[in-house]
């Protein structure tokens, strides 16, 4: 029944019901609640059926040196179910607590963006894509902090958009020498096929850790994160960006395991 | 040696974000972060004097892998471009949001955060 045919689906919901939302602003405010509500809770049940399901998804029929593989692996089965369940669980917490902001359907647009993006960069197999997901939800998570429209809160967001466009911009860097080594995107095919005794791939790999490690504010870089993880004011809202950061942190280990091997 | 001067570039634009003080001179500096990225990213698939990647019949195809031009990086730039487009939006309207609450561009006055 439940196979790896579901896969995209995870990518799907989300990025369908961010923008399906704010057509039923103006007419039906209840629907709003429940669509985001029951887009969540699906998810959420999807995500523990397809625990220990493991396989790739070829998009479009592709094979995985020229299209975009999306894998389900013991890992990213345990990233779906931990971000899925926080997803709920905010959604439920946020559906009375945002009734004094307005327009409450665009801050269902941009979580569910966020969770897209975050879904994406758990269950995608190639590198470019994994950046591309990323970029997603780090934009909407950006907006999510400045929502409030307070001095501090849009100070907050200011802060938090350099950090992490510095961020970005050296895991790019870091892709672009992975692929000038490899001529290859796909995450399974760079592992094969990279030589880690070249030092264009150790400075590949500087320039990753130094890019996730930005963006996960691990040791050497985490001074920014005090002042804009702890003050993002809804505590929904924090949840998610402090899911957010546990994930890309679980991903500084990814380009180091699976793509860098153990004589790194 | 041409690798170098992007580089170049990029650390130019990470100079201008860790020093400037103004907010719109560090998104100018983002920017030029940004470009100097996908400049590099650009030179990796070029050849000189290379064809254009289209195949017409199969007797091109051994041609092709050994003359052209590497269209992945410039399809992956697009991209990239237009990410950078999204995010440069986002933080010139939050500038003009911050202009609006502090009266000011100086990334030293805007200070009610602590820390």
């Amino acid at each position: 029944m439940i196979s790896i045919k579901f896969l995209p689906l995870f990518v799907i919901i989300p990025l369908g019901s961010a923008f399906i939302l704010n057509i039923f602003e103006r007419k039906v405010k209840l629907l709003t609640d429940l669509i985001a509500s029951i887009a969540t809770g699906a998810l959420f049940v999807l995500s523990i059926l397809m625990f220990g399901v493991k396989g790739n998804y070829y998009v479009g029929g592709w094979p995985s040196q020229f299209g975009i593989t999306l894998v389900i692996d013991g890992l990213s089965s345990y990233m779906l179910v931990t971000i899925n369940m926080i997803a709920f669980i905010a959604i439920l917490f946020s559906i009375n607590y945002m009734e004094k902001f307005t327009f409450k359907s665009r801050y269902y647009s941009l979580l569910f963006l966020m969770l897209a993006g975050m879904n994406g960069v758990s269950i995608t197999g190639d590198i470019f894509n994994m950046y591309v997901f990323l970029e997603i939800a780090a934009i909407a998570s950006y907006a999510l902090v400045g929502y409030g429209g307070k001095a501090e809160e849009l100070e907050a967001s200011f802060k938090y958009a350099v950090m992490g466009t510095v961020s970005s911009t050296l895991i790019l860097l870091g892709i672009a020498l992975v692929y000038s080594q490899t001529s290859a995107l796909n995450m399974a095919v760079i592992g094969r096929n990279i030589n880690t005794s070249d030092s264009l791939s150790i400075l590949a790999l500087i320039f990753l850790f130094a890019g996730f490690g930005l963006k996960a504010a691990v040791v050497p870089f985490h001074a920014w994160k005090g002042t804009t993880a702890a003050l993002s004011p809804k505590p929904a809202k924090r949840n998610i960006r402090a899911s957010m950061l546990k994930l890309s942190e679980v991903f500084i280990f990814l380009p180091i395991t699976a793509i860098f091997r153990a004589e790194v | 040696m041409i690798y170098s001067l992007c580089l170049v570039l990029f650390i130019l634009g990470l100079y201008c974000v860790l020093t400037k003080k103004n907010l719109i001179k560090i998104i100018v500096g983002l920017v030029i972060m940004d470009n100097a990225v996908n400049l590099f990213f650009v030179l990796l698939g070029y050849r000189t004097n290379g064809t254009v990647p289209i195949i017409t019949n199969d007797a091109e195809k051994s041609m092709i892998m050994q003359h052209s031009v590497d269209p992945i990086p410039q399809a992956l730039v697009l991209t990239s471009i237009v990410i950078s487009l999204g995010i440069l939006a986002l933080m010139v309207s939050l500038a003009i949001r911050l202009y609006e609450k502090y009266g000011t561009f100086d990334i030293t006055k805007i200070r009610k955060l602590k820390g």
